[in-house]
């Protein structure tokens, strides 16, 4: 970890601070820019493809915690997202207000994978990757069967567009806001979190469990707040997803849908924060990318239009592996390259590992 | 009591078709160390060969399933050459990744190939069930379950005393002394794939006698991870035991407790898993692996 050149750290603030040095105001400064830009001059479909972008990062940064950083796979991602999707719609049709309905989304969900994450104090690698893929199942299957009178079952519940005082958030701009400043806020947690001793255990058990034990870890405790924390991140997504589309379905959360997750994270690098983002945003755009042409192609070849649900694993299949087989480390790592480059310019030689 | 009974065989009958498709986790998992996920996509990839080879081709079933297993097998070789050979030596969560991949690229090739219709298999068996005293079971069942029980055998006896199932166990248990003893390992990794794959495609073609042939039996093999977490992932006789409870306490729970509650069969067995693992995490045969720092 190299800093750029002219950089030195004095105190012990100014190396915990989190803006350290000219080039994070450069990227912060060009991010908002950015923004601003979006907000001002992009059409509302465009829009919603990026607040679907934004509400995907904010779960992909919860599954990033618990695979990244802690090492427990979770198959159910898709399904904690269900969780808390019900819960914040439930709650908001009787009356309960928007802030305080996503907080108990959060957090019931938090609850839920807690009990899911039971399993990990005592296994792990293939057998949790089933235990949480029967989570997965076991999950979806209650929405759709068991507490039917609660979420309406396979008709599916609907969730009013939540309303900050005297402003209704309905359009897409609106979103654009609620959910780039609910992603910043969440970003900031992920990245103390992880620096903290939470983090710093999480990532002990990672490298090695039994290690971590014998240092005096309490692993039980650091797994299941892991599971707790995937999944408050995990609820508050499926909330935000569920009143920006007005309504939730069980069909939405999916295990397809979990393994996309485990997919963007792959893509994107583990262990990363900055991940999370390339990941998820690589891999919506160039399915977006694909299906727009495929609608194109339609005028000419009506074929295509057909092709567009039956090409889609495939793609991300093909994506996934790609990146496996070339860059295991994902797009993260690219990222570091270029840093480090850019750190150590004149010298090129230091770049070289 | 007769109902019990009557669920009971139809869940043993049923279970000896699981324990075969758990035997395809088992013999990749055994010797490569992967839980092979798009099992399923390569169960359901198999049935469909061997459904166009016997329709469309015109040929007896018996030679269609006979081409489709030699298929399926080169389609195993492939997917290991392309797909697994860069997998070695990197972490489990990319292989896990690279199966999943692998699930997602089988389940688009089916689906863009053959459509997400439902298709039978031509009928060769007989309509009207096998009677056992007062209870029914169908020709397909049954005759399914001794193929899966008979082919089971010729694994087991395959790994216990041929040559090459010598090989493949000892690359199971220890993949450096293997090595160092002159199995190319490397190979024994094919020749699993190719050998998984082949299993793979005759659970598929079973299951899909018994149902039909459809884009869904991907998922049907997802259903039989709990045989063999159950069984231990490890143990084959695992296998079979597991394939066994799981296809009875399917059948029973689909008897007793479908009634109430729709649906009921598909989650009993991740239930049962949950709770399995809980308690006793290694499965009913598996080995406790003592790990060093």
């Amino acid at each position: 970890m190299y800093l750029p050149t002219g950089t030195f750290n004095e105190t012990y603030k100014q190396d915990m601070a989190i803006i350290r040095h000219r080039e994070h105001w450069m990227v912060i400064v060009f991010l908002f820019i950015i923004c601003t830009l979006l907000f001002l001059f992009v059409s509302d479909s465009i829009l919603g493809i990026i607040n679907l972008m934004g509400i995907t990062i904010i779960s992909a940064l919860g599954l990033q915690f618990l695979l990244g950083f802690a090492g427990q796979i979770s198959t159910a991602h898709a399904a904690f997202m269900a969780v808390g999707a019900y819960t914040s719609a439930i709650l908001a049709v009787n009356g309960i207000p928007f802030g305080f309905s996503i907080i108990c989304a959060s957090f019931v969900s938090g609850i839920v994978g807690i009990m899911f994450g039971w399993p990990s104090i005592r296994i792990k690698g293939f057998y949790l990757l089933m235990s949480t893929f029967a989570a997965q199942l076991i999950i979806i299957y209650s929405i759709d069967n068991v507490l039917v009178s609660l979420t309406r079952g396979t008709l599916g519940h609907s969730a009013p567009s939540p309303r900050i005082g005297e402003f209704i958030i309905n359009t897409e701009r609106r979103w654009f806001i609620l959910i780039i400043s609910i992603l910043v806020v969440s970003t900031l947690v992920l990245n103390n979190l992880k620096r903290t001793k939470v983090g710093r255990a999480a990532i002990a058990i990672r490298d090695n469990d039994l290690a971590a034990e014998v240092m005096g870890i309490c692993l039980w405790r650091y797994k299941l707040l892991a599971f707790f924390i995937c999944c408050c991140y995990a609820g508050l997504a499926g909330a935000l997803y569920a009143h920006w589309q007005s309504s939730v379905v069980s069909e939405a959360f999916d295990l397809m849908q979990s393994i996309w997750y485990l997919g963007y994270l792959i893509v994107g690098g583990l262990g990363s924060i900055a991940g999370c983002f390339f990941g998820v945003i690589l891999i919506i755009a160039l399915q977006e990318g694909v299906t727009r042409l495929f609608s194109s192609l339609g005028s000419s070849y009506p074929e295509a239009i057909n092709m567009i649900s039956t090409t889609r694993p495939i793609f991300f299949g093909v994506v996934v592996a790609l990146f496996l087989i070339f860059e295991p480390r994902g797009l993260a790592h690219r990222w570091e390259v270029v840093k480090t480059y850019y750190r150590s310019w004149p010298f090129p030689y230091i770049s070289k590992e | 009591m007769q109902f019990f009974i009557q669920n009971l065989i139809i869940g043993i009958a049923v279970g000896g078709i699981y324990a075969l498709i758990a035997l395809g986790f088992v013999l990749i998992y055994k010797s490569t160390g992967i839980l092979n996920m798009a099992q399923g996509g390569l169960l359901a990839i198999g049935a469909f060969i061997c459904f166009t080879l016997a329709t469309q081709g015109g040929m007896p079933f018996i030679l269609a399933t006979i081409l489709a297993l030699l298929i399926s097998f080169l389609i195993g070789v492939f997917v290991d050459r392309t797909f697994f050979r860069p997998m070695i030596g990197q972490p489990l969560i990319a292989a896990i990744m690279m199966t999943l991949a692998l699930l997602f690229i089988l389940d688009g090739v089916v689906i863009s190939l053959w459509g997400a219709q439902y298709r039978k298999f031509p009928q060769i068996f007989p309509d009207r069930p096998i009677l056992l005293g007062p209870f029914a079971l169908s020709h397909e069942l049954f005759f399914n379950f001794v193929i899966a029980g008979v082919l089971t055998a010729i694994f087991i006896l395959f790994f216990r005393f041929s040559r090459t199932g010598t090989k493949m166990r000892a690359v199971a248990c220890d993949q450096q002394a293997a090595r160092a003893a002159g199995i190319n390992v490397r190979r024994i990794f094919t020749l699993s794939w190719g050998i998984g794959t082949m299993i793979a495609t005759l659970g598929g073609i079973c299951l899909g006698m018994i149902t039909m042939v459809f884009t869904g039996l991907s998922y049907s093999a997802l259903k039989v991870l709990p045989v063999v977490i159950l069984g231990g992932m490890e143990s084959i006789p695992g296998a079979i035991a597991g394939g066994l409870i799981i296809g009875v306490m399917e059948s029973l729970s689909g008897g007793y407790i479908d009634p109430y509650l729709k649906g009921s069969k598909e989650v009993t067995p991740f239930v049962v898993l949950i709770i399995f693992l809980v308690a006793k995490p290694y499965g009913l045969f598996g080995l406790r692996r003592i790990e060093r720092i």
